[in-house]
């Protein structure tokens, strides 16, 4: 058995549950139609616990099923359908053999990231995230944000800090 | 130089050749020093993107609670069983029928919550959240004909859309609230309510009264009189959510939702000399009373302490 009990189970749940989400939602773009997604794969993950026991790379495992379940959707969808008049759904299917787990571990380490992020004030937050994740300069930050670049590196020394100290604790 | 410091100046490309030799030695010094450090110099491209937060917590209720439905639902069992089952069937039937007839409410189920938010669904899927610090709410018809309940303390309600069976909160012997289908927090303490209405209509009916609210509208007792207005308060639920949102309101309302939120006081008293003069505009999710604390007092300069629950505030001037 993969899940011996719940709280295996739950401890899953909690580390895949936001970046599935966000991944269902990429393709369906639809915040309440990925959680509803999401929340089934992991109910059927539970009830069909005895045949998973080959499942090695869950979290591949986890990111396919989504997938899977996402495109099902998307076909099953009649509006869909009606836009796509005469084409077959499959042709919004992303073909191109990346491998699952590569996306799985991409997803992964942008919730480990946005996890820690979420740790930060909100001043604070912005400003990291400018720099880092858009690529700003402590020049431009402290421009659009009508700050002084001492300010924009204080934030960033704030931001190390508070990163660094719930990343020992994670 | 301190390390915050030098991982700027190396996330940034701007270390020098010594600099990255120090870098060298404290990645050495554990291994979770080098797994920040990778995390750091990743591309995280897509979260700019709009990478989000789910409430995994609001989630993970649903998925439990389908689970144990699912596995209260009857199975595939061998034919002897199935007799039984049957047998148990035309006995609970027998006994349901006598039951009405004898015009007696059905067992009632008692929810109540210790240090945590509760969260829970009812046999008709209507979801509910209990606010931490022993609210209780009590099922107190079978759910038949109507699904009646009392509520005691404070509880958000995501009430299943049923027409034929409407869903009734008793606040006191005779008043109550009666929806159809319709989600809204309720607080109900010592002959005093506070109801917030978040989608749909309900009706309260006090004293053979009937006041109607729409989305939006809330719906207050204090003192023995009902004042029904627009609800302006971003903070009702943050108990359920977490969320603390402060959209220019002054300090004074700020320490006010704090206080509630955090059920702490507030002290402010020694510092201000006008204390509408600041303005808050600040976001808060899943942060406790010392970070949230710590942020105002970053952005307004003031200091603070926290004495036996209770919060002093020093230095406080606002202009």
């Amino acid at each position: 058995m993969l899940f011996v009990d719940k709280a295996a189970f739950k401890t899953v749940f909690n580390a895949h549950y936001v970046p599935l989400c966000n991944y269902a939602n990429s393709i369906l773009r639809s915040d309440s139609l990925s959680e509803d997604l999401v929340q089934d794969v992991f109910f059927h993950l539970w009830k069909n616990n005895a045949t998973l026991e080959s499942v090695d790379n869950l979290s591949a495992f986890l990111f396919t099923a989504v997938k899977n379940k996402a495109y099902e959707h998307i076909r099953a969808d009649k509006a869909y359908k009606k836009a796509l008049s005469g084409y077959s759904a499959h042709g919004f299917e992303d073909k191109t053999e990346i491998s699952m787990s590569s996306l799985a571990h991409k997803y992964m380490g942008m919730e480990r990231l946005s996890s820690l992020m979420r740790h930060l004030p909100p001043k604070c937050k912005n400003v990291f995230a400018l720099h880092k994740l858009n690529g700003l300069t402590y020049a431009e930050i402290a421009a659009s944000e009508g700050i002084s670049i001492k300010t924009v590196e204080n934030h960033m020394i704030k931001a190390l800090k508070i990163l660094r100290t719930e990343y020992a604790k994670s | 130089m301190n390390i915050e410091k030098l991982l700027l100046k190396v996330l940034n490309d701007e270390a020098s050749s010594k600099e990255y030799a120090a870098l060298e030695s404290w990645k050495k010094e554990s291994e979770e020093n080098l797994k920040l450090l990778q995390e750091l110099q990743t591309k995280h491209t897509d979260i700019q993107d709009g990478y989000k937060d789910y409430d995994k917590n609001a989630a993970w209720h649903k998925v439990e609670s389908r689970i144990f439905q699912s596995e209260q639902a009857p199975q595939q069992k061998p034919a002897y069983l199935r007799w039984i089952m049957l047998a148990a069937i035309l006995l609970v039937g027998l006994f349901g029928l006598w039951h009405l007839s004898n015009q007696e409410p059905a067992q009632p189920k008692d929810y109540k919550s210790a240090e945590q938010t509760m969260q829970f669904a009812l046999e008709d899927k209507t979801d509910i959240w209990l606010r931490d610090g022993g609210s209780e709410l009590k099922v107190i018809s079978n759910f038949e004909e109507e699904r009646r309940v009392a509520l005691t303390g404070e509880a958000f309600f995501d009430v299943a859309h049923d027409i034929d069976r409407p869903f009734i909160i008793q606040l006191d012997n005779q008043d109550y609230v009666r929806v159809v289908g319709t989600s809204f927090n309720l607080l109900n303490e010592g002959g005093e309510f506070d109801l917030t209405l978040y989608s749909g209509v309900v009706e309260l009916k006090m004293n053979n009264r009937t006041i109607t609210l729409q989305k939006g509208d809330r719906a207050k007792k204090v003192n023995g009189a009902i004042v029904k207005y627009r609800n302006n308060d971003d903070n009702i639920i943050s108990w359920k959510s977490n969320d603390l949102v402060f959209d220019n309101v002054t300090i004074v309302e700020a320490f006010s939702v704090i206080e509630n939120h955090f059920k702490t006081t507030i002290d402010y008293s020694s510092s201000t000399n006008n204390p509408a003069g600041c303005a808050i505009k600040s976001k808060f999710t899943n942060e406790n009373l010392d970070g949230v604390l710590s942020e105002l007092s970053d952005i307004l300069g003031f200091n603070y302490k926290t004495l036996n629950g209770k919060v002093l505030i020093k230095d406080l001037a606002c202009n």
